[in-house]
Order: structure tokens, then sequence, then C-alpha cells
């Protein structure tokens, strides 16, 4: 084939390749939005579905009666346990982890029985007064829909896999009705960075669910926010205190919820069919001593809790209650998501400090609806080790920005604590418990980036202009030691060269032409701060490259070869260092 | 979770083999509304049975309310309100529920989220006006009876924001804010219905406020209206009685106990503003020689007060120079003198009030004792 024919085809198919490519990127767009609207009536019909089975196990009474406390949560749990076990195997815990498969491991692919599953046995579990959430289930029902789509339009590999974290927007955007804490979860925990096309597809998608879910469920928040305010700065020492015991508690909660669940694990198969019902009949029991709050989500309880209904003695209580609830259900692979639960334990254990708080220093201002708000965000930063969705979610669900601080500070306080005291997030710890070694979001964003300048060497080679010619570059090596050299031939770019091409080149009696004339492929030059992920194209055509200044291209700092990128990294250790799967 | 690899991707499969952007549109559009039309149905269907759930359980807790049983109604109220988590008038009725159970403060943060949705609520702020009285928080009780008063109501607007006035006036009056509670009852005049009883009962107001002048203005318009009932005749009679008209002020109590009224106090200030008409020195209207014989028969009233309040053993008595002073003028005194000297007269009235006015914490006066304290409380030039 000709150099001109040779043109001709590659025009044609890189036109049909552009149109391939742009028609797949505003599909991708276009697809976000019915992502988004068919996550949101999904949500709808679960929400309905679990207010459904409240209603049908529980009826209308705000009290009822001890036997179907004891017996429909451990009826329930048993009833979900048979559906998993011999049907929906896939559906056992939050749906989180289950994202994150589908976008690292499986290319972006869910099986739809995962999301019929979901719905039928969260619904039941969280209806029946499991103490779980609905938020979880629904983050993994929207990113298996979206899978579905995607399929089902045969996108790219690289497509399929970003669908499913923008379904799980969608899912938890409509159920938290908070589209902005969901997208910044997805981003922050799911996917673990972002683009302006997974950012705007993510965005998209979450705002058509919320809109979707507001229409058909109205727009009230799952719990009424009271006034909430933020007087004196010297109360953000109470609420540091608030973060400090929040740390704790989140410590205890993942603690006991990867021990026992790793207990759980090891016992016989066919006792999964039965730990659910123990683990009903454990939420049953606790509900008739007292607490019947710990039964389910636990929204009306958060709203009391918001309202000062309880006492500071019962907030505690109660805390300490859906913490051992929630780890009865959760452990025991009962379907269900944790967000409701954290949320739950954030704002009793917040109102219980703030309390307590007010009994010693009865001239702190702070509601108990402030700090049960501020808890709820501890809970969040602590356990979930969601840090910046935290400060986001309370400012969307309260609408009052005047909290920022304490929010701020608690969170900032929980997040660190925990970070020290339980290396691995829950989520990491619950699919390596499952075997399964997902990148850990944190890990990624506590991990120490290489840069140019942590493997660049002193320049050592001479730096030749393209203007020279062949006898004058001979002239250059014969200076110096060095095998090969460096080529400026900016504007257009450098190359390295070696001293035998310029020799060859001599003897073929192009001694005399410019070194511009023989140059074949250029590069950039590099930067001393840019990562290391950006040297490896470059170093795929020349085998040398330069480093400069910013400020000042003509100046050379170093050069880099493959060599010394592989020699210098294996002396750097960048990663932190992973603690045991159990906790430490 | 038991993963098992359920795809696997050929490395040489196609980068994009996508089907064309039309066919997408429509089966999705497809999609979706199967979707739509189905959750609509269900959504509806649900929200109507939630509906009637919350309408059942809301009049449920409108009668335990009624009944009194706060505890049940916060139950059905809060359950009502899971039903329809938006209704304001559930939210209102949970509040009022949870004051009545003994639950201000809880009542007081539900109460701020609406008034935050809604700050010019009158019922919202009369409710939180109610829980900070109740806490004695005049500052903060004053501005939400304000945001009450000149806030929206739906029905009754005029009755309802007169009601909070009152409620405030009330209220400030136990908290002994006189002051305060004239200044309303000055606005609550300016829209008070034209009939006897609330132009009576305003004329109480007044008078617990100290306003006598104001309450007796009240009082007659209301007998004028014609309020005769004994409390109004009594709220006229003690108004005119502080306001020194002691004259309307027996006309209005003899009206009063002719009307049944009774009572020892009611008594006692009519038999004194009788006394004070009857033994006033200086009355409009009286002649000399009667004036002459009112001033003598003081003096004398006054000597046994002061006998009686300075009693001790003869052979030890050190007089005191109030004594003193009487029996000197005792000895002097007659009708015929007073009669014809004005300055022996004003010297014998001065003296007798001076008498009354140091011996009024002396216990046990008479009648006649309280009615020329009265007027020496009145003639504070005379006392010496």
């Amino acid at each position: 084939m000709n150099i001109a024919s040779e043109t001709r085809h590659d025009r044609g198919s890189g036109r049909l390749l552009q149109r391939a490519l742009s028609n797949e990127e505003y599909l991708f767009l276009v697809l976000a939005i019915f992502i988004g609207v068919l996550s949101g009536l999904a949500v709808v019909c679960f929400r309905i579905s679990i207010d459904a089975s409240h209603e049908a196990f529980f009826g209308a009474a705000v009290r009822s009666s001890p036997l179907r406390l004891i017996f429909i949560p451990a009826g329930a749990g048993l009833g979900v346990a048979v559906l998993v076990f011999f049907f929906f195997p896939t559906v056992r815990g939050s749906g989180v982890n289950q994202t994150k498969a589908a976008l690292y491991i499986y290319d972006g692919i869910i099986p739809f029985r995962t999301a019929v599953g979901k719905f039928i046995c969260s619904s039941l579990a969280i209806g029946g007064g499991h103490s779980l959430g609905p938020e979880d289930p629904s983050l993994q029902i929207g990113a298996t829909l979206a899978s579905l789509l995607g399929q089902k339009l045969q996108l790219s590999r690289e497509r399929l896999r970003l669908v499913a974290p923008i379904g799980a927007a969608a899912g938890l955007a409509a159920a938290f009705n908070a589209p902005i804490s969901a997208v910044l979860f997805v981003i922050e925990e799911v996917v673990g960075r972002w683009t302006a096309g997974i950012f705007g597809a993510t965005v998209l998608a979450a705002a058509s669910s919320v809109v979707v879910a507001r229409w058909f469920l109205g727009s009230e928040p799952l719990f009424r926010i009271p006034t909430v305010e933020f007087i004196r700065p010297s109360e953000l020492l109470a609420y540091a205190f608030l973060g400090v015991v929040g740390a704790f508690a989140s410590v205890v909660m993942s603690r006991a919820i990867a021990a026992l669940r790793a207990s759980l694990m090891r016992m016989p198969r066919w006792t999964f069919i039965l730990q659910p019902a123990v683990a009903g009949l454990g939420i049953g029991l606790i509900a008739v001593a007292g607490a019947p709050q710990v039964m389910g989500a636990g929204y009306h309880a958060m709203d009391q809790a918001m309202h000062g209904e309880f006492t500071w003695q019962m907030l505690a209580i109660l805390a300490g209650l859906k913490i051992v609830a929630t780890t009865f259900s959760f452990t025991s692979g009962t379907p269900g998501g944790m967000f409701a639960p954290t949320l739950f334990i954030g704002a009793m254990l917040g109102g219980a400090v703030g309390g307590v708080e007010r009994v010693l220093f009865p001239h702190l201002t702070g509601s108990p609806g402030t700090y049960a708000l501020v808890g709820m965000g501890v809970l969040f930063a602590g356990f979930l080790r969601a840090p910046m969705t935290s400060v986001f979610m309370v400012f969307e669900v309260s609408g009052n920005y005047s909290i920022v601080l304490p929010v701020l500070v608690a969170n900032t306080i929980a997040y660190l604590i925990c970070r020290n005291l339980q290396k691995i997030p829950i989520f990491d710890l619950l699919s390596r418990q499952d075997g399964v070694d997902l990148p850990s979001m944190e890990e990624q964003r506590e991990a120490v980036l290489l840069r140019i300048e942590d493997v660049m060497r002193q320049v050592d080679v001479p730096v030749i202009r393209s203007s020279e010619t062949v006898a004058s570059a001979i002239g250059s090596f014969s200076d110096s030691q060095a095998g090969m050299a460096l080529v400026d031939d900016r504007p257009r770019g450098w190359t390295a060269i070696s001293v035998a091409a310029v020799e060859h080149a001599m003897r073929e009696g192009d001694g005399n032409r410019s070194l511009s004339e023989l140059i074949q492929e250029r590069v950039d030059a590099l930067y001393p701060d840019s990562y290391l992920q950006s040297a490896l194209h470059p170093l795929s055509i020349s085998p040398l490259l330069p480093v400069i200044h910013r400020a000042d291209p003509q100046r050379v700092l170093g050069v880099v070869s493959l060599h010394d990128l592989v020699e210098r990294s294996r002396n750097i250790e960048p990663f932190v260092t992973r603690g045991s799967s159990a906790g430490c | 979770m038991n993963l098992t690899l359920l795809s696997e991707i050929s490395p040489d499969a196609p980068a994009s083999t996508v089907r064309p952007i039309s066919r997408v549109i429509v089966l999705s559009l497809l999609t979706v509304a199967i979707f739509l039309t189905v959750t609509y149905f269900i959504s509806n269907a649900f929200k109507s049975f939630q509906r009637r759930s919350a309408q059942g359980l809301f009049a449920r807790g409108d009668e335990a309310l009624a009944r009194g049983d706060g505890t049940e109604a916060v139950a059905d109220f809060e359950t009502a309100l899971s039903y329809a988590p938006g209704d304001r008038s559930y939210v209102l009725k949970l509040a009022q529920a949870l004051v009545r159970s003994g639950h201000a403060q809880q009542a007081s943060a539900y109460l701020k989220t609406l008034r935050q949705e809604e700050p010019g609520d009158g019922l919202v702020n009369l409710e939180l006006a109610r829980i900070a009285a109740h806490g004695h928080d005049i500052t903060a009780a004053m501005r939400y009876f304000h945001d009450a008063i000149y806030g929206a109501w739906q029905d009754n607007g005029e009755e309802n924001r007169r009601k909070a006035r009152l409620e405030l006036i009330e209220f400030l009056l136990q908290q002994r804010a006189n002051t305060e509670a004239r200044a309303e009852l000055i606005g609550l005049t300016s829209d008070l219905p034209h009939n006897a009883a609330a132009v009576a009962a305003v004329g109480g107001l007044f008078l617990a406020a100290q306003d006598n002048q104001s309450a007796l203005k009240m009082y007659d318009e209301a007998l004028k209206l014609g309020n005769t009932e004994k409390t109004t005749l009594i709220g006229a009679g003690t108004a005119a009685y502080r306001l020194g008209q002691y004259g309307a002020a027996e006309e209005y109590l003899r009206r009063a106990l002719a009307a049944g009224a009774t009572g020892a106090d009611l008594q006692d200030m009519f038999k004194t503003a009788q006394n004070i008409l009857a033994l006033d020195p200086y009355a409009w209207g009286v002649r000399q020689a009667a004036r002459a014989e009112r001033a003598l028969q003081a003096f004398k009233i006054a000597g046994a007060r002061l006998q009686q309040c300075t009693a001790s053993p003869p052979q030890t008595a050190v007089k005191s120079p109030l004594m003193q002073q009487w029996e000197e003028t005792n000895r002097r005194i007659t009708e015929r003198k007073i009669l014809r000297d004005p300055d022996f007269f004003d010297e014998a009235v001065g003296l007798t009030f001076q008498i009354e006015d140091a011996m009024h914490q002396c216990p046990n006066p008479t009648i006649k004792d309280n009615a020329l304290l009265a007027l020496a409380a009145e003639r504070p030039d005379l006392r010496q």
C-alpha cells in the first residue's frame, strides 16, 4: 500500500471512529437521564413496598403487641434467609461492595436477578423490623438497572464499567432524597475519581432520580430537621468532644460487625438459613424490652430525637441498642443497608452527648436537634469513612449552613481518630471477608503518588539542538562518555539519539544534514511535579526524556529513562501498610 | 458474598458496537413509560391508603386530646404524621398534644420548625407564646404573642387575634408587668366589639393593671350598654373608690350590694366610702355648721384612735408629742371655735389627718378611721 492510499484509508476510518465515539459520548449522557428516571421509579416502588410490608406486619399502631414484635422480625428473617439461600445468593450484604465489584471485577455487569432479589428481600427484612436501611439496597438496585441498560445497549467495556456507579448514585439519591451526597458518595467511595464525563453523567442521573422520587413521594425529608443554630465559637469544644465519642462508637461498631460476621461465616452453610431468624429474634427481644425504635430504618425515632423527645439517657441507650441490633441484622446476612442505622446511631449519640454536656455546662446553647444532626455526620465520617460526603450530607438534609463549623470539626476529628484506630474501613473489611480484594478508595486517597522528581537523575548526557549537523553531534558525543544524547527540536518536541545512530548517519554520508531532518518521532518534555504515569507513553517512543522547569523551559533539570523509573521506584514505599481483615 | 465470574469480555472484542441512538431512545422511552405507569398506580393506591389511615388516626388523636389524654393523642398524631409527613395540621396537633402531656420542649421544637416555614402563622406563634409564658420567659412570650396577634389566621382572624391579645394581657398581669399590660389593653380597646360583656371584661383588666381611670371609663360604658351585673358594679365602684370619687363609688357599691353582691371587703369598701362622704369636712356643698360638726367628729375619732394605739399604764405614761398635741387642741376645740376660726379648723383637721396617718399601721382600725385615712391621703398639705 502506498503512502497516499494509506492516508485516505486512515482519514475515513478516523472519521467513522470519531463518529462512533462521539455517538457514545452523547448516548452516555442521555442514558444517564434514563438511568436516573428508572432508578427513581424503582426506588419509589421499593420504599412503598417497605412501607406496605411494615403495614402488613405491624399494622398502624405505634406500639405493637409483644408477640408481634418478637416473632415478625424472626419470621421475616427466616423468609428472607430462605429466599437468599435458594434463589438470590448474591443479595446478601448492603450492596455497596457488590456495586464496586461490578466496576472493578465484572466489567460493569450485575445480573438483573440481583435487583429483583434485593428488592424483595430487603423490603421484607426492613419492613419486618430488621435494623437495616433502604439506601444501600437502593444503590444496588439503581446500579443493576443501569448495568442492564448498558448491556442491552452494548456499550463499550469502559462505559459499561462506569454505568453501574452512575445507576448507584441515582438509586442512592432517590432513596436519600439527597442528590449531592449521593454523587459525592459514589465518587468518593465507589469510583474513586472523577472526570468531566463521570461527574456529568452521575449528576444527571442523580438529579433525574430525585425529581422522579419527589414527584411520587413528595419533597418532605425522611426526618424533619428542627431549627438548628450555632451561636458561640466556644461551643466548638463541645462538638469536638462529640467527634471523639462518635469515633469510638464507630470503631466499636466496625469491630463488632467484623468479628461477628467472620464468626458467623465460619459456621456450617445450613445455618445461613437460621441466622437472620435468630437476629430477628434478638431484635424483637430488644424491642419488647422497651426499645422498639431500633427496628427498621428508624427515621421516626430520628425525628423524635431531633425534636428533643427523648432524655439523654434514653438516647444513649438507643444508640447502644441500635449498634447491637444492626450488628445482628447485618452480620446474619440479611439484605439491607447500613446508612440509615449509621445516621440513627449518630443522631442518638449526638443527642446523648449534647444532653450530658448541657447538664454539665448549662450555658451551652446548642439544641438537641443540633447535636443530633452533627452526630449523624460524625458517624457517617467515622463509620462509613466518607468524610466529604458526611459534611455535605448534613447541609443537604438540614438546609442550614450555620452549623458548618461544628460539622467540619466533629466530622474531621471522628474521621482522623477512626483512621488511627481502625486502619481498614468497614466496606473494605467486608469485601476481604468475602474473599474479594476490592481497591480501597481510602488507601488510594492516602497513597503517596510518585512524581517525576522522585525518579529523575541529573543531566549526564549531552543536550544538542536539532539544528546541529550530524558531524557536529559526533563532536558532542566525543566530549562525553554518554551513549545517548537529548535532541531539542522545540517547538516540535524532544527526542533521544544514540551515538550508534549518529555514526551510522555519518557513514551514510549525512554528515552535513541537520539532526531535525533525521528525527522521526518527537515527545513533549516532562515536568518534575508530573506523576509517573505521564512518562509511560513518552518513554515508549523515546528511551530518554528531559525534565524541564515550568517557569523556565530552557532549564533542563534532569533526565528520566525507563531504567531510572524502575530502579528508583524500588526504593520508595508509596502505599499504606494494610492491616488484618479482622480489624486492628 | 460468593462472587463468581459472571462474564468475560475478550480483549479482542471491538471497542464499541453501539446501536443507533434513535432506537435506544425509543426503547428507553417505552420502558420508562411502562414503568412510570405501573409506579403511578401503585403509588396512588398506597398514598390513598396512607391518607385514609392518617385521617383516621388524626380523628382518634383529636378525640383523645379532647378527653385530655395527651399521651394517647401524641401516639396517634405521631403515627398519623408518619403517614402524612408534610401535613402542618398534624404537626400542629402533635405539638398541642405534647404540650398537653407535659412535653413542652419537644412541642417547642416542632412549632419552631413550623414557624421557620411560615413565620406569620398565628396559631403556631400562639402555641409558642403559651410555652414561653409557661416558662415565664416574658421576652419570648411577648414576641410570640405579638406575632400571633399580627399573624395570619385561617378562620375568625379578628376574634383569634383578640383572644391572643387577651391571653397576653393576662400573662403580663400575672407577671406584674402592669406597664406592658396597660399598653396592650389600649391596643385591645381599639378593636373591641361593642358589647357590654366584652367592655366590662376589659374594664376588669384595666383595674388589674392599676389603670383605674380607664377601668372606670370601661365600666361606665358597660353599664350604659346595659350590663348591670354585680361584677360590673363592683368593678366600677372599686375603680371610682381608687380614684377618690367616693360619691360614685358609694353609688356603684350600693347598687352592687342591692344586686346581691356579698363579701366583707365589699362591705368595708362601701361603708368606708359612706363614711368618707359623711366625714369629709371639705366636701363640696356642705354648710359651714355641718363642716364644723364633721371636723369635731373627726377630731374625736382620731383621738380615740390615738388613745387605742398608744394605750399604756397611766402611772408610767410618757405622752407622745402627738398625744400632747391632741390633748392641748382638745382642751381648746369646740364646735363654735371651729366654725368661727378657719385657721383653727384647718389645724384641727390637719392634726386629725396626721394622727390617722401616723397610726395607720396600728391594728384594728374602725371604718371611720379608714375613711379618715383615705381623706388624709388626699390632703397631704394639711398633715403637719
